[in-house]
């Protein structure tokens, strides 16, 4: 039942012209952003950003309600999103990237490899802390109540990084973080990015359960 | 048959001003079950409660054998809401599609030929439905899921004449199966008449009547006068100027005297008088 949930979801809100825009908001900063990369991370913001897209169509289309009246447990349905975001974020991934090795090719440039992964893995880490933080919120209180958690992971980022600024750790991060063999990295980014979408669907299983739809 | 396809014992459900309490009922194979009541009775949350959108503070469930919200009771129950529950800018044509993954027992081609029965186009969006078309919409895509238990909520409310006779038409045909089970609640009690077994009156969050539908005819009747207010036993008295108006039970109805006027009682005598009985005011 997961797969007919995320087929049946992505047919809902993917071919929608907001979300096709922000796949084509993707491929825009690839091409007008001369730095490699960055398409790569406006692929992982505007995922972080999407997440909450599909709650908002549940709710203009009640179809929380309809959830509960389908045949489907309302874990496969939490399940179900949570791959339905995956989708997304692949196929913004996918395009982030194509654009990026074609405005390579365009500009007569050369890529670090290296780096362009190393983005993509902390892109990826990224859209997991984001799934962590948004899908228990939004399973739970809905778009109308919940959507500003949207912008939490980009605000907890941005707070974190100014704790440790503050506090003067900041350099001494950036430079261990040089010195983290490249496989590691990216090891790491993807595994966290996994970890946050596995931690997100957990806590917001039991909290979906409670809610009244 | 005579098996319960549904029931319910003791549920409670508190949300802050407004309870279901104690509500026990049960709904047979074979029969349709009318519910109900005023505005704010409990019939909705009551429905809710057994489709599993809301978790009960107290009670039972038991629908088709399995605790309530169970996927695999859900997938024999067709439900019709008071609104589509779709996407607006799904077409019709493609709900079969989206739904059918998820029922085992689908039938597309009674999907498509209810619609056109139904007179429900196929290439709007449901956006661009009227209410009645959205009514006929669920009513379509419930049926095609080849339900055992029918569950409608107020589905007939400001639809026409016509709508509503299309409506009782589709559960007579659903009914001639007798495993299969309706449980209908509605405001217009006239759509009950030809069409339920059973009756079931809430009124503040209880069951106030439970009982054959047929049997209310023999079970109560209006009796009517002016002046003084009647000193026997009635359920529910309503007064306007110096005329009033009560529901007693048959067996009573040699309390009254000749000053009064006793007459059959509709459905809706029923519901307004038990309201009236329990301190609410009808809808």
């Amino acid at each position: 039942m997961i797969g007919s949930f995320i087929r049946f979801d992505l047919t809902s809100w993917l071919p929608r012209r907001q979300t096709l825009l922000l796949l084509g908001f993707v491929a825009v900063i690839g091409i007008l952003l001369p730095v490699p990369g960055m398409a790569i991370t406006g692929a992982a913001i505007v995922t972080s950003l999407m997440i909450a897209t599909p709650f908002l169509g549940d709710e203009r289309g009640r179809l929380d309600t309809l959830y509960g009246i389908l045949p489907v447990s309302r874990s496969s349905v939490v399940v179900g999103r949570a791959g339905s975001i995956v989708v997304f974020a692949l196929l913004a991934s996918a395009i982030a990237f194509a654009v990026t090795v074609l405005m390579a090719s365009v500009r007569g440039g050369s890529l670090d490899w290296g780096l362009l992964l190393v983005i993509q893995a902390v892109a990826v880490a990224f859209v997991g802390l984001s799934a962590s933080i948004q899908l228990p919120v939004l399973f739970r209180i809905g778009y109308t109540r919940g959507r500003l958690i949207s912008y939490a992971p980009a605000l907890l980022i941005a707070g974190l990084a100014w704790l440790a600024q503050a506090i003067g750790v900041l350099d001494g991060a950036q430079e261990a973080a040089t010195g983290v063999p490249l496989p590691l990295a990216v090891g790491l980014g993807l595994t966290l990015g996994a970890v946050g979408i596995v931690v997100g669907v957990l806590v917001a299983v039991p909290l979906y359960r409670k809610r009244e739809l | 048959m005579t098996d319960s396809i549904l029931r319910i014992d003791g549920l409670r459900v508190q949300r802050r001003s407004f309870a279901v309490d104690d509500v026990s009922f049960a709904v047979e194979r074979g029969t349709v079950t009318g519910l109900v009541g005023p505005n704010g009775a409990g019939k909705t949350t009551t429905i809710r409660a057994l489709l599993g959108l809301l978790t009960p503070d107290a009670g039972d469930i038991e629908v088709l054998g399995r605790p309530a919200g169970s996927p695999d009771a859900l997938a024999r129950i067709g439900v019709v809401l008071d609104q589509p529950t779709a996407a607006p800018e799904w077409r019709v044509a493609t709900i079969g599609r989206r739904l059918s993954p998820f029922y085992p027992a689908w039938d597309q081609q009674r999907f498509e030929a209810l619609l056109d029965r139904l007179g429900v186009p196929r290439e709007q969006r449901v956006s661009e439905l009227s209410r009645g078309q959205g009514v006929k919409l669920s009513l379509s895509t419930a049926l095609a899921q080849r339900p055992e238990l029918l569950i409608l909520d107020e589905p007939s409310s400001g639809l026409d004449p016509a709508s509503r006779r299309e409506i009782g038409d589709l559960i007579r045909e659903f009914m001639v199966d007798p495993e299969h089970a309706v449980l209908f609640s509605t405001h217009i009690t006239t759509d009950l008449d030809e069409l339920a077994d059973d009756l079931l009156v809430l009124v503040n969050g209880r069951v106030a009547y439970d009982g054959r539908f047929a049997d209310t005819v023999d079970e109560f009747a209006m009796v009517r006068g002016a002046g003084a207010p009647p000193t026997g036993e009635v359920l529910g008295l309503e007064r306007r100027g110096e005329q009033w108006s009560a529901l007693i039970r048959t067996t009573q109805m040699a309390d009254f005297g000749p000053e009064t006027v006793i007459d059959a009682a509709s459905v809706d005598d029923i519901v307004i008088h038990l309201a009236a009985a329990h301190g609410k005011a009808s809808a």
